[in-house]
């Protein structure tokens, strides 16, 4: 039996270390050396690329001229902000991780209230879903790109129904397809929403059924319909996870769709798909500029720890749910 | 028993982990490490077996798939270890700046090559007066018509101007010409001005067909007031053909896969590179090719090829002029190749893009008969079989004509050449899209250019 006692303890309930034994003190050492590893691990290949990126955002860097290393400070942040560039893909992906965030959160919200029943078969469905998930990025954007191609079964669908109309109202909207920069955002759009709604649908899935099914019953008593059940039983439960979601699709938004930028649209037509991170690729692989897109990747850091910060504040209390 | 001892543990966690890290390590390859991309690898292999059975030299190559720009950038500033590799042309200055290629025009023999290459592969090859590579492939663009279609609608011969193809494309819309599959043309023209690495092509042919000069000998813009405003009306063409007269595919923009369009006969029209019209032409890849043997009972034992999608001088705003764009693919040797494989590597470049030991161009003669592989030897123009295979599926007299008037682009040499690479094609797409006019679109790209030739000067 040991022969500390509960007075050597500090009030966190740890002993000091001048307290321990040489048997715990060789196990307290034990345990650090256990996780040497993962901590050089941890830093290799997260800390130190994270340092040498702000690093390199704060010089002149381009690969096609490396002896002009040079530290310019703020220089790169103030180019990239002063940039046409930087503003219009800003837009664009303030448009893209709008519209992404909000159809992946009421989609999978609407899936998942619908996979939280009893069916028959909800198991296999539930499978399915993943599926979306699993898909790599890049051959999601090429699947897109076949569904909206010249001849792909979206394309043609929409074609079709401005045909339609055009013939029945005297219009003459001219249909462009992939061409069109409406068209082209708003397909990536599709696209980067159809790979993330699995994702959120299981956090969904998970909050719904912590709810306690008393809650409806009562509800039920009280006459209130199926709206108002959601309304005032589901949602408020829904909040901190539809917070997580958010903040998960927030960053996938601003650092992701590049893969299916790649694929599907290639930036264009004109600068129209150009999303924060496509633009930080062409910087990076198409001017070489490291110094430049180094700061690009900041400034999309921020931006996304900002608009963390705005969810968790606007919904993180709201969401405080009495059990 | 024995326990397990924290001592024993902690040795075994450490033998575990220094034979993984052992097993993760690669080693580098014995002879000379060859990279380029992933273009027929098994022909490349074949070439490369023959070359060691020649030369006794042991050669380590690998293709790299995905993109090929990129994942060099990141093997050449990871130091990754190898002595040669493809490179484009478009990429040329990029590399030599970044000081990731080494010149090659002083290893012994090199002078042998230059005076049977065609001027615009050598200019091709040369960055700041000192030669970097010696030629993998080189084409250029020539312009395809289905000479059925061309029929159907009541024409004898391509145009020979802007104006005429535009007649000719309103008649086979007009005459409601039909592809293979049934399917009425729309669209008769589709033109590649899909945003791409390469950058487009078929913008830089158009112009160099109707001999306007972009740049001048200092790599100034001299667009949009150029003579008679050319590369402006030029763009107005395509404009007017998209939405006016409907005659150009507006997927343009957006399709990956022209030539496949084209052989499958959704189009009547297009630019493509002259090696592509083997393959278009060849019964086993084309839906028109082998509709067209079928038709005629031609057994697959007496022809391969259909000669129905013909190459021509590519359209011009006026009648007379000639020219085309042209661009190599070369081996070159990379800064850190290591000096005891540099000779070594240098016998492998000149055996895949020069002569073999038995002073044969061995490699480009092999790629020209197995997949149609442009050249960049005059001599080989010359050569019989060669004649004969060309005439299987082209056209040999336009081939060498074309090869004498082809051009690289103007501004390629300027280590800016990436930054233009980037800007342009979004505006080229805008004024396509009439988000913006030709002129004013031509007018920013040149405000950029001398933004640009300030800045890297």
């Amino acid at each position: 039996m040991s022969k500390n006692t509960l007075e050597d303890q500090t009030v966190t309930g740890r002993k000091t270390v001048s307290h321990l034994t040489a048997k715990e003190r060789g196990d307290r050492i034990f345990a650090y050396l256990l996780n040497v590893p993962s901590v050089i691990l941890i830093l290799a290949l997260i800390a130190y690329p994270v340092v040498v990126s702000l690093w390199t955002s704060l010089h002149r860097y381009n690969l096609r001229r490396p002896d002009e290393f040079a530290f310019v400070g703020l220089g790169n942040y103030v180019d990239v902000l002063t940039s046409y560039d930087f503003w219009h893909s800003l837009r664009v992906t303030l448009y893209f991780g709008g519209m992404s965030v909000a159809l992946v959160i009421i989609v999978a919200i609407g899936i998942a209230v619908l996979f939280n029943e009893q069916f028959k078969g909800r198991g296999i469905a539930r499978t399915l879903l993943l599926i979306p998930w699993a898909v790599p990025g890049i051959v999601n954007g090429l699947m897109w790109a076949g569904l909206f191609g010249e001849h792909g079964a979206f394309n043609q669908m929409i074609g079709d129904s401005v045909d339609l109309f055009n013939r029945l109202t005297g219009a003459e909207i001219e249909y462009l397809g992939m061409a069109s920069p409406f068209v082209a955002l708003n397909a990536a759009i599709a696209a980067h929403v159809w790979r993330s709604v699995p994702f959120a649908c299981i956090i969904f899935l998970a909050a719904l059924q912590a709810i306690p099914g008393e809650q409806y019953r009562a509800a039920q008593v009280d006459g209130a319909n199926a709206w108002r059940r959601f309304q005032h039983i589901t949602l408020p439960w829904l909040l901190h996870p539809i917070m997580i979601v958010a903040i998960i699709e927030t960053m996938n938004a601003f650092r992701g769709g590049f893969d299916i930028i790649y694929a599907l649209t290639a930036g264009g037509p004109g600068d129209a798909t150009y999303v924060i991170a496509w633009q930080t690729y062409k910087e990076a692989f198409g001017r070489l500029n490291f110094g430049g897109s180094n700061a690009y990747s900041y400034l999309i850091t921020v931006i996304t720890m900002g608009l963390a910060i705005v969810y968790i504040r606007v919904l993180y209390r709201r969401g405080t749910v009495q059990g | 028993m024995v326990g397990i001892t924290r001592r024993n543990f902690l040795k075994t966690s450490v033998l575990a982990g220094a034979g993984l890290m052992t097993g993760c390590l690669r080693k580098t390859p014995e002879g000379v490490i060859f990279k380029g991309w992933p273009y027929e690898p098994d022909l490349v292999r074949e070439n490369i077996e023959y070359f060691e059975r020649q030369t006794n030299v042991e050669v380590a190559y690998e293709a790299i798939s995905g993109n090929y720009h990129d994942k060099m950038v990141a093997l050449f500033v990871g130091k990754t270890p190898f002595d040669c590799c493809y490179v484009r042309d478009d990429d040329l200055a990029e590399w030599v700046e970044a000081g990731w290629l080494q010149p090659c025009d002083n290893l012994p023999g090199a002078d042998q090559y230059l005076e049977d290459i065609f001027d615009y592969n050598s200019d091709a090859m040369t960055y700041g007066g000192r030669r970097y590579g010696l030629p993998y492939y080189t084409d250029f663009t020539v312009w395809l018509y289905n000479e059925q279609m061309l029929e159907a609608a009541g024409f004898d011969a391509p145009a020979q101007t802007l104006d005429e193809l535009t007649e000719q494309a309103i008649k086979i819309k007009e005459a409601r010409v039909k592809s293979p599959d049934g399917s009425v043309i729309e669209y008769p023209i589709v033109l590649g001005f899909r945003q791409t690495v390469i950058g487009f092509n078929d913008w830089w042919s158009l112009n160099y067909a109707s001999e306007v000069d972009l740049f001048d000998d200092d790599i100034n813009p001299i667009f949009p007031d150029d003579e008679g405003r050319r590369a402006e009306k030029i763009l107005q063409w395509i404009v007017d053909g998209i939405h006016k007269h409907r005659i150009i595919d507006i997927n343009s923009l957006t399709m990956p896969d022209i030539r496949e369009n084209m052989a499958v006969g959704r189009q009547a029209f297009c630019l493509m590179s002259k090696y592509d019209v083997e393959w278009i032409n060849n019964r086993e890849n084309a839906a028109v090719a082998e509709a067209y043997l079928s038709q005629r009972a031609i057994p697959e034992t007496k022809a391969v090829y259909a000669k129905v999608i013909k190459m021509a001088r590519l359209p011009s705003l006026e009648s007379g002029q000639r020219g085309t764009l042209g661009w190599t693919r070369m081996y070159s040797l990379t800064a850190h190749c290591r000096e005891d494989h540099l000779l070594d590597a240098w016998k492998l470049m000149q055996f895949l893009g020069g002569k073999d030991t038995n002073g044969d161009y061995y490699t480009a003669r092999r790629w020209f008969q197995l997949r149609g592989l442009g050249f960049a030897f005059v001599s080989l123009m010359e050569d019989p079989e060669i004649v004969a295979l060309t005439e299987e599926w082209g056209d040999i007299k336009l081939v060498k004509e074309l090869s004498q008037v082809a051009r690289i682009r103007e501004n390629i040499k300027a280590p800016w050449f990436p930054d233009f690479n980037v800007y342009y094609q979004p505006e080229i797409q805008k004024i396509l899209l009439r988000q913006q006019s030709p002129r004013a679109g031509l007018g920013r790209m040149a405000k950029r250019c001398q933004e640009l030739k300030r800045e890297w000067t």
